[in-house]
């Protein structure tokens, strides 16, 4: 059960459940690891970080998309301090379901037209491409999403 | 070759012992560092304009005002010089301080025909803000600069008709000055000044009334002006702290610090006698927003029978302790706050002395509210159905008859049959109740015709005249609830859902503002004025809740998440789509290289959700304040906002 009971706006009401069923939509994705104490002071609770996987690193010529994770976003839940150990534990959740909540709509000019120029965002979510060719403009790396002006 | 130290991590620890000898000392009353970027919501302020500033930041308070500004000191028909205060609050002795650690004007053009008087200190008075000067009603204690007649110096005054003698300055007053106003137990006031905070000064001098007796400190306030005389110059003081302490018998706490190992610090001794300590767990429920923190136990050495000994004269239960992290090579200064903690156990085992710790806020949210209940030795005619209830503490705009026509949105208590005028109490504190928007059962009843609102003592109550004895039937009311300046929205009254939340903790919870992050609220309120909901947020509190369930629903209400930083001091915080990415690269970790082992990643399916049942007092009505619906909301909940609730009958009362 749900209960947002202090607010008479229809419009926070709305934004909470819609973003509470984006955020667990597709499940409940949480990462947990140790670190070395070294972490302690750059990490409070909620702090945003990105994980690297362990194959995210890829030299080959493979398309960018293809060569694993460059760093996954997550904020942190918990930290367990073990002072005796000089270790920290954390457990972080996902923090991409923000991105389930928007969708870019900006002049073709504005939107990167090749991976390399493309920020995090762009990457994730808007960056332009060929409909047809189903890859960049530039560049041929694969579609992700929004076509340039005029082609779809 | 070179020799490399090993930098280990050094977990450091400092717990307050309370004697059980009362002792009578100074005791701090009030204290503001002015070191979080924002005015305490206790503070006042006046005589602020465009050019007549107040400011907290970079750790000091600056009161500025332009040349021309014309920002003068409570004289003849004017009191516009930029002020903060708030009341002194306390009758016995007591002493207030400040540091003023710069006081700059600009000598400027000098006009012999302009009177360029720059001043700045520490005031007294019972009505700070009136506008005529009466001698007598309101002390400046101050440095003053006349650039135009060659002074320099410290001074009291009264209004502008009083000025004693100036300490001369012109061979040097360096800055920073300790200013302090004391107050004996005879409310005899002294004035007294100091150089380096420690050997202080009586200002004495033979003109004017000195000391002075017979002021009215129970309606006393305090606080720090600057004063800007028409004189061609910009001036600005920095404040570095105000403090009010009191003089009585307390439990004196004397603090020890303790490490694994000793550790000479520069300026505390760290005794190593922790032996073992558990881990200490800092989380907050992704789901709901609340914090958790796990129990924490430490052994330390009794080998020598120290804590034996120290035990026979001291306690610790309820006492706080704070943990910070240090590095061994670094200096103490750099050491970092980890969490602080309060002592819940302790026991002795041969040589160990083991204490159990909890979280410091479960001294505060282990508990019900609102706490203020209404009694019969409160009120002794109090009806017998209303013995026993709460003090409602309303905030936000608790509205039910704007739409609907029902019943108020509030139950008052009937606390005082014996009238007329019949008394009932409305709220804990200060607020107001729309004109007629007073019902006795199903009954609207006007003002003045049937009762009036009285706000007396604090609190506010609804006196019913002759003939309108509310007898056995409910009073029900709406209203705006409390007001806090710095908070409050347009309507002036507090409505923004964040600073609903920080009202909460702070005032109902009484959590001191010391362990609350003031401006993560701010932000928090900034992020609601963005989506337009500055003025939806309400809180009303009428029977005996769990706090932590009621902080659980407002922050979830919010969609913020509130936890203990590890700065101390409690934060709330939201998910941001605007500043996501900058954050998050900041701290990129690389799983080959930084970790220890392998993560463990989680997708937890099975708690994937694709409707939700939900409840919500989307239009508040009596029985909706305590989420009292209960509604499927599929992916089209809008339809059920618009349609279901709006013409359903409302549910019986809660009450």
């Amino acid at each position: 059960m749900w209960n947002l009971p202090w607010t008479d706006s229809e419009v926070l009401i709305a934004d909470r459940i819609t973003e509470e069923l984006l955020k667990r939509g597709k499940g409940d994705l949480k990462v947990s690891f140790s670190l070395p104490m070294n972490w302690i002071e750059a990490f409070d609770i909620l702090t945003n970080f990105r994980l690297q996987e362990p194959f995210g690193i890829d030299g080959s010529s493979n398309p960018p998309e293809e060569r694993g994770e460059v760093g996954r976003y997550y904020y942190i839940e918990s930290i367990t301090y073990d002072f005796m150990n000089q270790k920290l534990n954390i457990v972080a959740v996902d923090l991409q379901f923000l991105l389930r909540q928007i969708m870019i709509v900006a002049p073709c000019g504005d939107v990167a037209e090749t991976w390399a120029t493309a920020s995090e965002t762009d990457k994730l979510y808007a960056y332009v491409g060929n409909c047809e060719a189903d890859s960049f403009v530039s560049d041929g790396a694969r579609l992700k999403r929004v076509a340039p002006c005029g082609v779809c | 070759m070179s020799v490399r130290t090993q930098r280990n991590s050094l977990p450091l620890l400092c717990l307050d012992f309370k004697k059980t000898l009362l002792v009578t000392d100074w005791y701090e009353y009030f204290r503001d560092d002015f070191d979080d970027g924002l005015l305490e919501p206790e503070w006042i302020t006046h005589g602020l304009s465009a050019d007549r500033t107040i400011v907290e930041a970079s750790d000091v308070l600056t009161i500025a005002s332009a040349n021309n500004s014309d920002s003068r000191w409570w004289c003849a028909t004017r009191n516009t010089a930029p002020k903060i205060y708030l009341p002194l609050g306390v009758i016995g002795p007591c002493r207030i301080t400040t540091k003023l650690n710069s006081f700059d004007d600009d000598p400027g053009v000098l006009n012999a025909s302009c009177n360029d008087d720059t001043m700045a200190g520490i005031f007294i008075g019972t009505d700070p803000e009136i506008a005529s000067g009466v001698a007598g009603k309101a002390w400046m204690w101050q440095r003053i600069r006349v650039d135009m007649a060659g002074t320099d110096g410290i001074r009291l005054m009264s209004n502008c008709s009083i000025k004693d003698t100036i300490l001369d300055c012109s061979s040097g007053c360096p800055l920073p000055y300790w200013f302090r106003i004391n107050i004996d137990s005879d409310q005899v006031i002294t004035f007294w000044y100091s150089t380096d905070g420690s050997a202080w000064t009586e200002y004495l001098h033979a003109a004017a009334p000195y000391p002075i007796s017979g002021y009215d400190i129970e309606n006393s306030y305090v606080g720090l002006v600057g004063n800007n005389r028409d004189g061609n110059e910009d001036f600005s003081a920095k404040f570095e702290y105000f403090l009010i302490e009191i003089y009585e018998a307390q439990h004196p706490i004397e603090v020890e610090c303790l490490a694994p190992i000793d550790t000479r610090a520069p300026t505390t001794f760290y005794d190593g006698r922790i032996k073992q300590m558990s881990s200490l767990k800092r989380a907050i429920d992704d789901k709901t927003g609340l914090f958790q923190i796990a129990d924490m136990s430490l052994t330390l050495a009794n080998e020598d029978k120290h804590y034996s000994q120290l035990m026979a004269s001291r306690f610790l239960k309820n006492q706080e302790a704070t943990l910070y992290h240090a590095w061994t090579e670094e200096p103490d200064a750099d050491k970092a706050e980890v969490i602080k903690l309060i002592v819940e156990d302790y026991s002795m085992k041969g040589p160990d002395f083991i204490i159990k710790f909890k979280d410091i806020t479960q001294k505060y949210f282990t508990k019900k509210v609102p706490e203020n209940i209404c009694t019969i030795d409160d009120f002794p005619d109090i009806h017998p159905n209303d013995e026993g209830r709460c003090m409602p503490e309303i905030l936000g705009n608790a509205s039910l008859s704007n739409a609907y026509e029902h019943p108020g949105a509030v139950r008052a208590v009937y606390v005082d049959t014996w009238g007329p005028p019949y008394r009932c109490l409305a709220s804990a504190g200060l607020i107001t109740i729309p004109d007629d928007e007073v019902w006795v059962g199903d009954t609207q009843k006007s003002s003045p015709a049937h009762y009036s609102v009285v706000q007396a003592g604090g609190r506010t109550y609804i006196h019913f005249v002759a003939l309108q004895d509310p007898g056995d039937e409910s009073v029900t009311f709406n209203a705006h609830g409390y007001s806090v300046p710095a908070w409050d929205s347009v309507n002036d009254y507090v409505q923004n859902l964040s600073y609903i939340i920080q009202y909460f903790l702070r005032y109902i919870m009484g959590i001191p503002s010391s362990l609350i992050n003031a401006p993560s609220f701010a932000t928090l309120a900034g992020y609601y004025e963005d989506m337009g909901v500055e003025e939806n947020g309400y809180l009303i509190l009428q029977s005996r809740v769990d706090a932590m369930e009621t902080l659980r629903q407002l922050l979830f209400t919010g969609g913020a998440k509130g936890f203990m930083a590890m700065n101390g001091k409690f934060q709330v915080q939201r998910k941001n789509i605007c500043n996501w990415e900058i954050d998050s690269n900041e701290h990129h970790i690389f799983e080959q290289v930084e970790l220890f082992g392998s993560p463990h990643r989680q997708w937890n399916l099975t708690s994937a959700v694709n409707t939700v049942t939900a409840q919500f007092g989307l239009i508040p009505w009596q029985n909706l304040f305590i989420g009292a619906r209960k509604d499927f909301i599929p992916n089209d909940y809008e339809s059920i906002m618009e349609d279901d609730i709006r013409t359903d009958p409302p549910l019986p009362p809660f009450y």
